[in-house]
C-alpha cells in the first residue's frame, strides 16, 4: 500500500512539474504585450521599456523561467499587472467565492446525480429509467451558457422566482466582516440571519445550473455502476434470501459501486472549478474564474499562470485522493497489477 | 410503491432554496430611503494614483477624490445636464494670475485649505504634485511636458510662500488650463508622499492603495473588484455645495445588469449603456437618458504601410464605400454625431463646416470608379477589430456590407483586446476600426496623439513630415489665428492622404433615475458628482 | 482457452437491461441526426442569404416572413441557424475523429511498449487533463493564431487525452492475450503488432467514444465562440449566435440565442443518443 501511495505521490509530482512548464510557455505566447498595455495611451518607447524591466519581461527566455520556477517553490505566483498586487494574494482573495459556490454546487451535484443514478438503476427497464436516461441525455448536451441563459429569462425576468444575477449580495447590501470569506458563514457569524439569507438566494440559481450539469456524469456512473452491482452474483444471491430489496440495494449494491462513484465525484470537483468560468462571467460573481477571463484578455500573464498552476494542482490531488479512496475501498483490486 | 429518503429530502432542499430566494426576489422601486445617497452602476476600481494608467472608473473616482487649482466650468443646458465649457474657474486658489507676457503664473490658494484628514494644505503640495505629475515615475508625463511648455519642473515650479506657487513657462501654453484641470493634477499629500516614497522616490505603491483626498469626497471604503464607497469632504473648500453625503460605485461588470438594476431602482445612475439599452430606456417614464455628444471619435484607420493601402486611391475608394450615415443610424441607433476628418465640428478650430458633414460622401459608384483607376479589382482585405468593443464590432459588419457593393470582399479578423492594442500600436494593422478620446479639446493634442509620426497611439502608421511640423509649430504656437490655420492645413492633409477615415463621434450616455439632477459632460468625460443632486 | 483463465478486469460486464430501451435510444437519435443533415444540407438551397444585413429590420419577433426572427443586424435567424448546422456538424465530427485516431495510437503506443514511453505519455496526458478543457484551446488559438482551423486544433488536443487512456486501457489487456505472443513466435515486428494486432482490437470502444466526443467537441467549440475566438463574423455558428443573442435577453428578446441553442442541444443530444446505443449495442 505504502509503495502504491509512493508512487502516486511521484506520478503526481512530475505531472504537477509537466504542467507548469507547459503553462509557462503557453502563457509567454498569449497575444498582446502587457507593458504596453500597462503604459496606456500617452506611453514614450523609454516607459515602456522601463515597465518591461520592471516585471522582468526582457530577460531571455531561460532567464524568465528560472525565476519563475524559484518563485514556484516559493508560493511566490509573480504579479498582476493590472492590480499590482501578487497574484497569490488575489487568489486568496476571490477564492472564498469561487469555492463557496462550487461546494453548494457540488452538494448538489452529488445529491441530484447519486439520487437520480439510484432511482434509475433500481426501476431499470421502467419509466423512470427512461425519464432519468433522458435526463441526462439532454443534460449532457446542453451548453451550459444557453442553459444559464434560458433559466436566467424563465426563472428571473418572467416569472421573478430567484433574484437578479447581480453578484454575491443585493445590490446595496453590504458584505459582512471577513471571517472565512463564505458570506453565509460569516453573516451567520456576524449574527445576521437575514444576509445570510440573501447571500443564499444569491447563491442558489448559479449553484443550481451549475450543480444539475455537474452531476449529468455522475448520474449515468452511478446508474451503471448499480445496475452492475445489483446483477454481480453475490447479490442476486442475497435476493434470493428473501431479504428486504431496500436493504439489498442500499446495503450490498450502493457498497459495491461506492468506488466507481467516489472515482466520478472526483471528476465533478474537477469539472466545477473549471466550469466555474463561463457561469462566473453570467451571474457577475467576483470569483477566481472572472479573474481568470479579464486576465486572459489583458494578457495578464502572471495572472493565467498562476491560475492554472493552482487549479492544475487542485485536479491532481482530487485525482490522487479519488484514487486512493478507490483502492481503499475496493478490496477486489490487486495493487501489484495497478497503476 | 418504495419510497426512498433521499428523493423527498432532496425536494425540500430544492424547494427550500427556491422558497428562499423568492422570498428575496423583491426589491424597493424607489429611492426615497436615500435622497442624498447615490449609487452608480459602472466599472472596476484598479487603482487610485492620479498618474498611472487605470480604468475609465477609477479615473472617475480620482477626479473627486482630488480638487485641482482649478476647474472646468459646467453651465446648465437646455437638455437638462451641465456642459463644460472652455472656461475655467478657481476651485483651491483665490486668485490666478498670468504675466503680461503669458509666461510667468501665480497661483495664490485660498485660505485655510486642508485636506480631509486635517493636515493643512500648502504650495508645497501643490508643487510636489505638479512635479511629480511631470515625472519620470508618471505614465501621463509626455503630454503634459509638451503642450504646458514645461521643460524643467524643478527649475520652473516654485512655491513662493505656503500661500503662493510660481510656474514659469518656456512660452505661452493654451492648452495649459485644460491641463492643470485634469484629474492627473490632482493635488496629493506632500508629507503622505515623501514618507512613503517606496522604490522609485514617487510613492507610487501608495498612492495606487491609498488616498489623500483635497476633493469634494474622501473614500470611505474600498472592495477589490466590487465597490467603492465615497462620503462627502466637510474640508473642501467649497463643501457647502456638494448635495450628495454618500456615493456608492459598484463594479457592474454586465451592462444589462447595470440597465436592470437602474429599471428596479437598486442604483441611480448607469454608466456605459450600449445604444439598444439607452434607447429601451428612453421610453421608460421612470428613467431620463442624458445622450451628450462627446469626443469619443470612431475612425477606420488604413495603414499606407500595408498594401493594398500604399495606394491612395485604394484608400479614397474606401473612404466613399463606407456607410456613414447607415453607421449612425444602425449601429449607434442615432446616439453619434458625423466625424468631420481628424478635428470633429465640436472641437476648437475644426475646418467641418457644419454639425452635420461628413468630410466624404458614401457613392458606392464613385468608389468603383476609383478602384478601377487604381487598376485593382477582385480585392479582399483583413479588417481588424477588439472583439472587446461591441460598437467596433457592430460597425465592422456593416461595413463588410457596404463595401461588397463596390466590390471589397472584407474578412474581419476579431483580436482579443490586449492583442489589438499591441499590434495597432505597432503599427501592424493595415485595416482596422479604432477609437479615441482626447483628454483635452485641444486639436494639436488630438492630431498629435493619433497621427504624428510614430507617436505611441498612432496606430495608423501616417507619417507625414508636412503634417508633423504642423502640429508641432501650432503646440508651440501661442497666438489664436495662427494657430486656427495651422489646425486647418494639418486637417486638409489628413482628409486628403485618406488614412485617417472619422467614422462618427459617439455621445457620451449616462442614464438615470427621473429624480437624479446634475449629469456633468466635462471635457474628460468623467462625471464630476459634487453636482449629483435629487429633484 | 476458457474464460476462467482470463482476469476478472478483461471480463465483459453484462448489463441486465432488456433490449428495447438501448434500440430505441439509438432510433432516436440517428434520426435527429438524419433530420438536421438533411436541413443541412438542403435548408441553405432553399432559405435567404444568412449574412445578408438589412437596415432598420433588426430583432424582429418570429414571423411569418422570419421562422425564428431576426438578429440585430436584421440578418434571419433561421437562415443562420440552417447554415450552422453544416459548420458545427462538420467541426465536431472532425475533431472527434482526429482526436480519435491520433489519441488512440498514442494510447496504443504507450499500452503496448510500456516502460518509459509509457510514463511519459501517461503524465502529460495528466497533465493535459490538468487544465480545464477550452483554457487549453483559448491557449493553443493563441500561439498559432485566432482562426477557426486552429481552434478545431485546440480542441482536437483537448478531446485527446480521453482517447489515449482508453487505448491504453485496453491495449495493455490486450497485450496480456496469447496472441500476441503467438503472432511474435510467427515473427510479426513490433509495427506489425501495433498496427495489425493491437489498434484493430484496442479501437471498437473509442470508435464509440467518438461519437460521445463529437457532441463534446460542439460545445467546447461553441464556448469559445461564445467566447469570441475561432469563428469571425460574419459566419453563422451556434455559439457566436448565442453570444450575440446574450444581451438581447434583457429586453426580452429571446429569439437570437434562443434558436441556436436549441439546435445546438439536438446535435449533441443525437451523437450521445447514439453513442449510448451503439454500446449498448456492442454490450448485449
Amino acid at each position: 500500500m505504502t509503495r502504491y501511495l509512493l508512487r502516486r505521490l511521484l506520478s503526481s509530482a512530475i505531472t504537477i512539474a509537466l504542467m507548469a512548464v507547459l503553462v509557462f510557455f503557453a502563457s509567454r505566447v498569449l497575444p498582446g504585450d502587457p507593458a504596453v498595455i500597462r503604459a496606456g495611451n500617452d506611453a514614450t518607447p523609454e516607459l515602456i521599456a522601463r515597465i518591461r524591466a520592471e516585471h522582468g519581461l526582457d530577460r531571455p527566455l531561460y532567464e524568465q523561467f528560472f525565476h519563475y520556477l524559484g518563485g514556484l517553490l516559493h508560493g511566490d505566483l509573480g504579479t498582476s499587472v493590472r492590480t499590482g498586487n501578487p497574484v497569490s494574494a488575489d487568489l486568496l482573495t476571490f477564492l472564498p467565492a469561487t469555492l463557496e459556490l462550487s461546494l453548494l454546487a457540488f452538494v448538489v451535484a452529488v445529491l441530484v446525480g447519486v439520487t437520480v443514478g439510484t432511482v434509475a438503476a433500481a426501476k431499470a427497464g421502467r419509466w423512470p429509467d427512461a425519464a432519468a436516461r433522458g435526463f441526462t441525455a439532454v443534460g449532457g448536451s446542453m451548453p451550459s451558457f444557453w442553459l444559464a441563459l434560458m433559466a436566467i429569462f424563465v426563472l428571473v425576468y418572467t416569472l421573478g422566482l430567484f433574484p437578479s444575477p447581480v453578484g454575491r449580495l443585493p445590490l446595496g447590501t453590504s458584505a459582512p466582516p471577513r471571517h472565512t470569506g463564505f458570506l453565509t458563514i460569516d453573516a451567520l457569524l456576524a449574527g445576521d440571519g437575514a444576509l445570510a439569507a440573501s447571500a443564499l438566494a444569491q447563491l442558489a440559481l448559479p449553484a443550481l445550473l451549475l450543480g444539475t450539469l455537474s452531476s449529468i456524469a455522475l448520474a449515468r456512473i452511478t446508474r451503471t455502476a448499480m445496475i452492475d452491482a445489483l446483477s454481480a452474483s453475490h447479490t442476486r444471491a442475497a435476493r434470493g434470501l428473501n431479504l428486504r430489496r431496500r436493504h439489498i440495494l442500499v446495503q450490498e449494491g450502493f457498497r459495491n459501486a461506492l468506488p466507481t462513484i467516489l472515482t466520478s465525484m472526483g471528476f465533478v470537483a474537477g469539472h466545477l472549478i473549471a466550469g466555474n468560468i463561463i457561469v462566473e462571467q453570467i451571474f457577475s460573481w467576483p470569483g477566481i474564474g472572472r479573474y481568470l477571463s479579464t486576465a486572459i484578455s489583458q494578457s495578464d500573464l502572471d495572472v493565467v499562470q498562476g491560475f492554472v498552476i493552482v487549479v492544475g494542482i487542485g485536479y491532481v490531488l482530487i485525482n490522487l485522493v479519488v484514487d486512493l479512496l478507490y483502492v481503499v475501498s475496493d478490496p477486489r483490486i490487486d495493487l501489484r497489477r495497478a497503476g | 410503491m418504495r419510497r426512498k429518503h433521499i428523493a423527498p429530502i432532496l425536494a425540500a432542499a430544492l424547494t427550500g432554496l427556491v422558497a428562499l430566494s423568492g422570498c428575496q426576489g423583491g426589491s424597493q422601486g424607489d429611492s426615497g430611503g436615500r435622497s442624498h445617497s447615490f449609487i452608480i452602476g459602472a466599472g472596476e476600481v484598479d487603482g487610485l494614483d492620479p498618474v498611472q494608467t487605470k480604468t475609465m472608473t477609477a479615473q472617475m473616482v480620482v477626479a473627486n477624490l482630488y480638487a485641482n487649482l482649478i476647474e472646468q466650468k459646467m453651465v446648465p443646458v437646455a437638455d437638462g445636464y451641465l456642459d463644460g465649457t472652455e472656461e475655467y474657474v478657481n476651485s483651491i486658489v483665490k486668485s490666478y494670475e498670468t504675466s503680461a507676457d503669458g509666461k510667468v503664473l501665480t497661483f495664490t490658494l485660498a485660505d485655510g485649505l486642508t485636506f480631509a484628514d486635517g493636515s493643512p494644505l500648502t504650495a508645497d503640495d501643490v508643487v510636489y504634485t505638479m512635479k511629480r505629475t511631470l515625472s519620470d515615475a508618471s505614465y501621463v508625463s509626455g503630454s503634459s511636458t509638451v503642450f504646458m511648455h514645461i521643460s524643467d519642473a524643478e527649475k520652473q515650479i516654485v512655491a513662493v510662500d505656503p500661500a503662493t506657487v510660481r510656474v514659469t513657462l518656456d512660452s505661452p501654453a493654451p492648452a495649459l488650463n485644460a491641463f492643470l484641470a485634469l484629474s492627473t493634477f490632482g493635488i496629493l499629500n506632500a508629507e503622505k508622499g515623501t514618507a512613503n516614497a517606496g522604490a522609485n522616490g514617487a510613492a507610487t505603491e501608495f498612492f495606487v492603495k491609498n488616498a489623500t483626498p483635497s476633493g469634494p469626497f474622501t473614500l470611505e471604503s474600498w472592495n477589490a473588484g466590487e465597490s467603492v464607497k465615497l462620503a462627502k469632504n466637510p474640508k473642501y473648500v467649497h463643501a457647502g455645495d456638494v448635495y450628495p453625503e454618500q456615493l456608492t460605485i459598484l463594479n457592474m461588470a454586465d451592462e444589462d445588469q447595470r440597465y436592470l438594476a437602474l429599471k428596479n431602482g437598486d442604483i441611480d445612475v448607469a454608466l456605459d449603456l450600449s445604444p439598444r439599452l439607452v434607447k429601451e430606456a428612453s421610453s421608460e417614464p421612470a428613467l431620463t437618458v442624458h445622450s451628450m455628444p462627446s469626443n469619443t471619435l470612431y475612425y477606420l484607420g488604413m495603414n499606407a504601410k500595408v498594401a493594398p493601402f500604399d495606394n491612395k486611391l485604394v484608400r479614397q475608394a474606401v473612404a466613399a464605400a463606407v456607410p456613414y450615415e447607415l453607421l449612425m443610424q444602425e449601429v449607434l441607433l442615432g446616439q453619434a454625431s458625423p466625424a468631420y476628418g481628424v478635428v470633429p465640428h465640436n472641437m476648437a478650430t475644426s475646418t467641418a463646416p457644419s454639425e452635420t458633414a461628413t468630410q466624404y460622401q458614401t457613392d458606392p459608384q464613385r468608389a468603383k470608379q476609383l478602384l478601377a483607376q487604381a487598376g485593382v479589382s477582385n480585392l479582399t482585405v483583413d479588417l481588424s477589430i477588439s472583439s472587446a468593443d461591441p460598437i467596433s464590432v457592430d460597425s465592422a459588419v456593416h461595413i463588410q456590407t457596404a463595401l461588397a457593393q463596390a466590390g471589397i470582399k472584407v474578412q474581419i479578423k476579431q483580436l482579443a483586446d490586449a492583442d489589438f492594442e499591441t499590434k495597432s500600436k505597432a503599427q501592424e494593422l493595415g485595416f482596422f476600426v479604432a477609437n479615441w478620446a482626447s483628454w483635452v479639446q485641444d486639436p494639436f493634442f488630438q492630431m498629435r496623439a493619433l497621427l504624428l509620426t510614430d507617436r505611441a497611439t498612432n496606430r495608423t502608421g501616417f507619417a507625414n513630415a508636412e503634417f508633423d511640423k504642423l502640429v508641432l509649430d501650432g503646440i508651440a504656437e501661442g497666438d489664436k489665428a495662427r494657430r486656427d490655420e495651422l489646425s486647418a492645413q494639418a486637417q486638409r492633409i489628413v482628409v486628403d492622404e485618406a488614412s485617417f477615415v472619422g467614422l462618427f463621434t459617439k455621445n457620451l450616455t449616462v442614464v438615470t433615475r427621473s429624480d437624479v439632477d446634475g449629469i456633468t459632460l466635462a471635457d474628460d468625460q468623467l462625471l464630476r458628482l459634487k453636482y449629483l443632486s435629487r429633484k | 482457452m476458457t474464460t476462467a483463465t482470463v482476469p476478472v478486469s478483461a471480463r465483459r460486464r453484462r448489463l441486465a437491461l432488456p433490449r428495447g430501451h438501448g434500440d430505441l435510444g439509438l432510433r432516436i437519435g440517428l434520426l435527429l441526426l438524419a433530420v438536421l443533415v438533411l436541413i443541412g444540407v438542403v435548408g441553405p438551397l432553399l432559405l435567404p442569404d444568412p449574412n445578408a444585413t438589412t437596415a432598420g429590420q433588426s430583432l424582429l419577433p418570429p414571423s411569418p416572413e422570419h421562422l425564428f426572427g431576426t438578429d440585430r443586424y436584421g440578418r434571419d435567424l433561421l437562415a443562420r441557424t440552417v447554415a450552422a448546422i453544416r459548420l458545427d456538424l462538420v467541426l465536431g465530427i472532425g475533431v472527434a475523429v482526429a482526436a480519435m485516431l491520433l489519441g488512440s495510437l498514442l494510447g496504443a503506443l504507450a499500452g503496448y511498449l510500456g516502460g518509459i514511453v509509457d510514463e511519459v505519455v501517461m503524465r502529460l496526458t495528466d497533465a493535459l487533463l490538468a487544465f480545464p478543457g477550452f483554457v487549453l484551446a483559448l491557449m493553443v488559438v493563441a500561439f498559432t493564431g485566432n482562426s477557426l482551423v486552429f481552434m478545431a486544433i485546440g480542441v482536437t488536443i483537448g478531446s485527446m487525452p480521453h482517447f489515449v487512456r482508453l487505448s491504453r486501457a485496453r491495449a495493455l489487456s490486450e497485450r496480456e492475450l496469447d496472441y500476441i505472443p503467438a503472432s511474435k513466435l510467427a515473427g510479426s515486428g513490433r509495427g506489425d503488432i501495433i498496427f495489425g494486432h493491437i489498434m484493430p482490437n484496442t479501437i471498437g470502444a473509442p470508435l464509440i467514444q467518438t461519437t460521445v466526443t463529437a457532441g463534446w467537441a460542439i460545445l467546447d467549440i461553441a464556448a469559445l465562440s461564445f467566447l469570441g475566438v475561432g469563428v469571425q463574423p460574419p459566419t453563422a455558428e451556434w455559439g457566436t449566435m448565442i453570444s450575440e443573442g446574450y444581451s438581447e435577453i434583457l429586453t426580452g428578446k429571446w429569439w437570437p440565442a434562443f434558436f441556436p441553442g436549441l439546435f445546438m442541444l439536438f446535435a449533441v443530444l443525437a451523437f450521445q443518443l447514439i453513442g449510448d446505443g451503439l454500446s449498448k449495442w456492442k454490450n448485449t
